[in-house]
């Protein structure tokens, strides 16, 4: 078993093979055998914990992922990994969202960085530069001369797109 | 506990949430905000992937090269493809065999019934080298044969003596000739058509291959598709208009019939599904098909004869990883080149028809989701195909004149040229073409000769004497025109084809012919 302390002092008890998802965790209990002391993770709250490990768990199984190189066409991205309880479990509010993707950031969870970024992708799919804006709250700080230029942007991706 | 904002995230992270978009959304996000501009216009991934996009490619995979060096070499290669500058260009002595064939690079040519010679087509850009080898002794007499270099595959239909005896479709290895690890024993399948003699259209997709056999005596033609790995057959149809099939997706074929389904006489494309289909063989008027697309109506008097489709590659095809190219030819869409000959009275005229692969998966996907399955002329003609009077010397034999969503045909210049013809590539890529309106848009002072957009509609049949009415088209696309390079001696090119790398020319002179080959 290993257990982790969070920023907010709540501990966590899991087994290894769901610990050992999370690279860093893995790094810090080295070689195995159970820990004495609980690893501290000060990076993460215990909310996002708590959903973590409701990740962890379920891929415990998994088959380790082989790498896939960089520029990997998207549909065969798509292809593996998200299968329907990951759709699921990421439709969750944006805040957590973005926690989620930092922590499995920091916790180095490959599996995890990539559903949260291509969660957060989905949502801008096919969205207008405005609806993104206001979807994520987004103040766009240009200039009025960059802005007249966006407009000329926004002439060509319509060119692009019609 | 504060919200936490999506511009809050490293901006590694927010390059990793990018990573997935395409350039369509990529093209939104650089107006999002300045931070996003930057990241966009600051990552050479991403300008690569906006690129690629433009010039209908994808990615390797396997190179080791940068993304900066990536692109550096699709510039070079939108560079020589639209200035026509090819790095070189050779001859090959065409063989006697009969036989030959152009596919994923590879050039090849029967030398006698039992035995192939095969030139890997090089490209200096793409660093492919040129290589040449052969494949002797084969144990049976070959009639016809198709290849997949991505696969290491050689199909071969073996030459029957007695109309008794069924067809053997042999499973060889490309490199060697000898029998493919990937099948099983006895490394073919057979299939006995009606009919004493049949001319072969073969080919391949991923795990299949499929042959029509298309009878010389007024016998029934025939279609079967296999899984060459397993040997399983997949799909038999069977019908006298049966013209030609070839693999729509990686689980569909398209098939041109020239009438007679339903009682329609017009001729129709039928979109099957052959891993659902039955394994018997079945007429076609039984087949069930997804999607039919009919042709516009014709004139009472106008018989249609043949209906042709080509594209290349096959769906889902990409090169071998052992040539570690640095991006290929895109898989999402392809150009179907449609010939249709039609007798009218004691004339015969042939059309073109030009047909994204996307128009029909759309179609597809109306059918599979609204459950209208037979589409009129008008529901998929108009806006998603270009359908032209055949272009002056459109071979019916020299037929690899299409490659991705390129399609290359020969014309006449005036009199007092170099080379009587001229080459011309016509590109049905919808980015390009719409890029280059763009790019027109802001430097509209340049005038390139060379390079036109095609984008007002064609009228195809005014008088009306194949068609009903006339047959209207507006699909764009863009010509770039080639100048021929001087031929040696008195030869000059009779059909000119397209590989991806190269276009080939074929030339005759005097009693020799040669295939003439630029390379890009």
């Amino acid at each position: 078993m290993v257990t982790v302390v969070v920023s907010d002092g709540v501990t966590f008890t899991m087994e290894q093979d769901v610990a050992f998802q999370c690279g860093l965790i893995a790094d810090f209990a080295g070689g195995g055998g159970d820990q004495e002391e609980p690893i501290p993770i000060q990076a993460v709250n215990s909310t996002v914990m708590r959903k973590v490990i409701e990740y962890c768990e379920h891929h415990r199984n998994d088959p380790p992922q082989p790498e896939v190189p960089e520029g990997t066409p998207l549909e065969r991205k798509d292809r593996r990994g998200r299968d329907a309880w990951d759709k699921q479990f990421i439709q969750v509010e944006q805040e957590l969202l973005f926690e989620i993707i930092l922590a499995a950031n920091y916790l180095n969870i490959k599996p995890l960085l990539d559903l949260g970024c291509s969660q957060v992708a989905e949502m801008m799919k096919g969205k207008t530069p405005a609806e993104i804006q206001q979807m994520f709250n987004i103040v766009n700080g240009f200039t009025a001369d960059e802005e007249a230029q966006n407009g000329e942007g926004e002439e060509k991706a319509r060119n692009l797109n019609s | 506990m504060d919200t936490m904002s999506l511009l809050e995230l490293p901006s590694e992270l927010i390059i990793k949430v990018l990573d997935n978009l395409d350039f369509r959304d990529l093209v939104h996000i650089q107006e999002v905000c300045k931070l996003f501009n930057s990241i966009v216009n600051d990552s050479q991934t991403f300008r690569y992937k906006v690129q690629l996009a433009i010039r209908g490619m994808e990615d390797g995979g396997h190179c080791t090269l940068s993304p900066t060096e990536r692109l550096e070499i699709l510039n070079r290669q939108e560079q020589a493809w639209d200035n026509a500058r090819w790095s070189s260009e050779f001859e090959l002595h065409m063989e006697d065999g009969g036989v030959w064939e152009i596919y994923g690079g590879v050039l090849a040519q029967g030398t006698s019934p039992h035995s192939l010679t095969f030139t890997q087509l090089p490209s200096e850009i793409r660093n492919i080298p040129k290589k040449t080898w052969t494949v002797e002794k084969l144990p049976f007499n070959m009639r016809d044969f198709t290849m997949d270099p991505s696969q290491d595959l050689l199909v071969i239909v073996e030459r029957q003596l007695s109309a008794t005896i069924p067809y053997h479709i042999h499973l060889r290895s490309l490199s060697t000739g000898a029998t493919h690890p990937a099948t099983v024993d006895p490394a073919y399948v057979s299939h006995r058509p009606e009919g004493a003699s049949h001319s072969f259209a073969i080919q391949s997709c991923g795990d299949y291959v499929g042959v029509l056999f298309t009878s010389l005596d007024d016998s029934r033609n025939e279609l079967v598709i296999w899984n060459w790995k397993t040997g399983d057959r997949k799909l038999a149809a069977t019908g006298s208009a049966l013209s030609s099939f070839i693999f729509l997706t990686e689980t569909h074929i398209l098939m041109a019939v020239l009438g007679g389904v339903n009682t329609q006489l017009e001729p129709r494309l039928l979109v099957i599904n052959f891993l659902t289909a039955s394994k018997e063989m079945q007429d076609l008027q039984d087949i069930e098909f997804e999607t039919a697309l009919q042709f516009p109506l014709m004139c009472a008097w106008v018989a249609p004869l043949v209906l042709t489709i080509r594209s290349d590659p096959a769906p889902g095809w990409k090169p071998h990883p052992s040539h570690n190219v640095p991006f290929h030819r895109a898989r999402q869409d392809r150009l179907l080149v449609l010939t249709l000959w039609v007798a009218e009275e004691v004339n015969w005229k042939a059309f073109v028809v030009f047909l994204p692969s996307s128009t029909v998966i759309s179609k597809l996907e109306t059918s599979l989701r609204s459950g209208q399955r037979e589409f009129e002329w008008e529901e998929w003609g108009p806006d998603g195909t270009r359908f032209v009077q055949a272009p002056f010397a459109h071979s019916s034999v020299w037929v690899c004149f299409v490659h991705g969503m390129a399609f290359v045909h020969s014309v006449r210049v005036r009199p007092g040229g170099g080379s009587p013809y001229d080459i011309r590539v016509l590109d049905f890529n919808p980015l390009a073409f719409r890029k280059q309106r763009f790019d027109e848009m802001e430097r509209s002072t340049e005038d390139d000769h060379l390079t036109q957009i095609h984008s007002n509609p064609e009228t195809v049949d005014l008088r009306g004497d194949v068609f009903k009415s006339p047959v209207i088209t507006t699909l764009p696309y863009r010509v770039r025109t080639v100048r021929a390079p001087p031929v040696k001696g008195q030869a000059r090119f009779t059909a000119v084809m397209l590989s991806e790398d190269s276009i080939v020319l074929v030339c005759n002179k005097e009693q020799a012919r040669n295939y003439h080959i630029l390379t890009f």
